[in-house]
């Protein structure tokens, strides 16, 4: 009769240094893909900062260009507007609109040849280029992230333990149309 | 009948414990600093950056590393192509990821230089684009290949050496780059393994000295032997899900000592991830270097953050 006991508490030792240790792992996996998303932000921010020094360069010289500057402006609230009020959907969606009002400008920019010699504005241009690129990186990472978390939360048998822990699903960051293309910039 | 049943199909989910979903990858170990499959630059010529950049990566250890492929798979972008092969091959240290990558396609001409995190402030994107546009693009245009390597690399390690390296947060370097599941993997295989061949081991024997016919207890002894091989699957799902919670718990604690094990055993897995290319643990390409040493290159486990810049000629 010892022995059946041994084993039971042993058993019961096993499962709950089961439940705790599957239960951490979904919390840091959960961690882990948040502070990706905070790069992905990061990235985001660093565009929004590097628009106006932009439009402050090309203004002078584009002063007709009124619906390209204007949508901009409309963009860029709109953003401060959803970092303010935080829903990541919300973000998500005026990023799209500051990415499409961004590469109208560089596409309008294409008519004024004069401007791409201007170094100040090459260098902006490359700027920017780089941080579209920063951006996909971090976005991918993000999603390897949510997958990492995501298949914990899946897979058997750590997904009874999430069902129970009340974890779900996280949902991938998908582009938007005209989100995935970064604007193009011939130089 | 039934136990049976669910042991197989526990051993079939432990296979895809291990098994975790890929990205698609482009598979390309790099040994050198120049690798040119384009065949574009001169053979001298290519020794000499070679030598220079091996030199430069002794003394600072940052890396520069160059690369020519012939064209791009039609699935990828240069920039696809440039990070996925700088994060495959860790491109520069892994602590402070100074590493460049300077990657050229002769078809599509398209050129990129890849610049990791750690070095993304010495070498800005608008630097690395006027290096392409003044340096590279030229040369490039007269055909010159050899002289517009050349040259770039001369200005990339003027620049980078301006500056020491800083290090970049810890958050980044360690959640992203030690795959904890790497190192997970190679010891649930050999644990499974040798789990595996014992218990066809003991099956044998044991059956065996049992039965008189050798042909009964062959069958016997193989039947019992999957039997076990399938406990040994559950058991090491079981053991091997809440070791995973432990151990995962210790290596994110970030202490000194779990960071140690994880340098150790990231040089490891690379080692193995190389010589299981050219012969198992590096026969025939001498593979294995460690930093500074024998020459050759292996990256160091830096990672890129796309920054960089991207140009043509």
């Amino acid at each position: 009769m010892k022995k059946t006991s041994t084993i039971i508490i042993v058993l019961v030792v096993i499962a709950v240094i089961y439940l705790f240790t599957s239960y951490n792992g979904l919390v840091s996996a959960q961690e882990t893909y948040t502070a990706q998303w905070s790069q992905v932000e990061n990235q985001y921010q660093r565009r929004f900062d590097l628009i106006p020094n932009l439009v402050g360069a090309v203004q002078g010289a584009m002063k007709q260009e009124t619906a390209v500057f204007g949508a901009i402006a409309d963009a860029r609230t709109r953003y401060a507007g959803a970092q303010a009020s935080g829903s990541q959907a919300e973000k998500v969606a005026a990023t799209t609109q500051v990415e499409s009002a961004l590469s109208r400008l560089l596409v309008v920019m294409e008519n004024y040849p004069t401007l791409k010699s201007i170094d100040t504005v090459q260098n902006l241009q490359v700027q920017l280029e780089g941080t579209e690129n920063r951006v996909v990186v971090e976005r991918q990472k993000y999603n390897t992230t949510v997958q990492t978390y995501n298949l914990k939360v899946k897979r058997f048998p750590g997904m009874i333990f999430a069902k129970v822990f009340g974890f779900d699903a996280e949902a991938y960051f998908e582009a938007t149309t005209g989100a995935e293309t970064a604007p193009q910039v011939n130089i | 009948m039934k136990k049976l049943y669910y042991i197989v199909i526990l051993c079939v989910c432990s296979f895809f414990v291990v098994h975790g979903v890929q990205a698609q990858t482009i598979d390309m170990r790099l040994d050198k600093h120049v690798t040119d499959t384009a065949n574009m630059i001169p053979d001298d010529v290519e020794s000499a950056i070679d030598l220079k950049l091996e030199a430069f990566e002794a003394s600072t250890t940052n890396q520069i590393v160059v690369v020519t492929i012939k064209e791009l798979p039609s699935d990828e972008t240069i920039e696809t192509y440039a990070y996925k092969l700088f994060q495959e091959n860790g491109i520069g240290q892994n602590d402070v990821n100074n590493g460049v990558l300077f990657l050229i396609t002769l078809n599509d001409r398209k050129n990129r230089i890849e610049v990791g995190y750690g070095l993304e402030g010495i070498l800005p994107d608008a630097l690395s684009n006027i290096i392409l546009r003044d340096t590279v693009r030229p040369a490039f245009q007269d055909g010159d290949y050899g002289k517009g390597v050349d040259e770039a690399v001369d200005r990339m390690i003027e620049i980078v050496s301006k500056e020491e390296v800083y290090k970049e947060s810890k958050l980044e370097s360690f959640a992203q780059k030690y795959s904890v599941d790497d190192i997970f993997a190679v010891l649930v295989a050999l644990f499974f393994v040798s789990f595996a061949l014992l218990g066809v081991f003991v099956g044998l024997l044991k059956t065996m000295s049992k039965s008189k016919s050798i042909v009964l207890g062959l069958v016997l002894g193989l039947i019992l032997s999957l039997v076990l091989f399938a406990i040994t699957g559950f058991v090491y799902v079981f053991i091997f899900t809440i070791l995973g919670g432990l151990v995962d718990a210790f290596f994110s604690s970030n202490s000194y000592l779990a960071q140690k094990i994880l340098q150790m055993f990231s040089g490891l897995t690379k080692g193995m991830n190389r010589g299981g290319r050219d012969g198992f643990f590096g026969g025939t390409g001498g593979g294995w270097s460690s930093g500074g040493g024998g020459g050759g290159f292996s990256g160091g486990g830096g990672s890129s953050g796309g920054g960089g810049s991207s140009g043509s000629w």
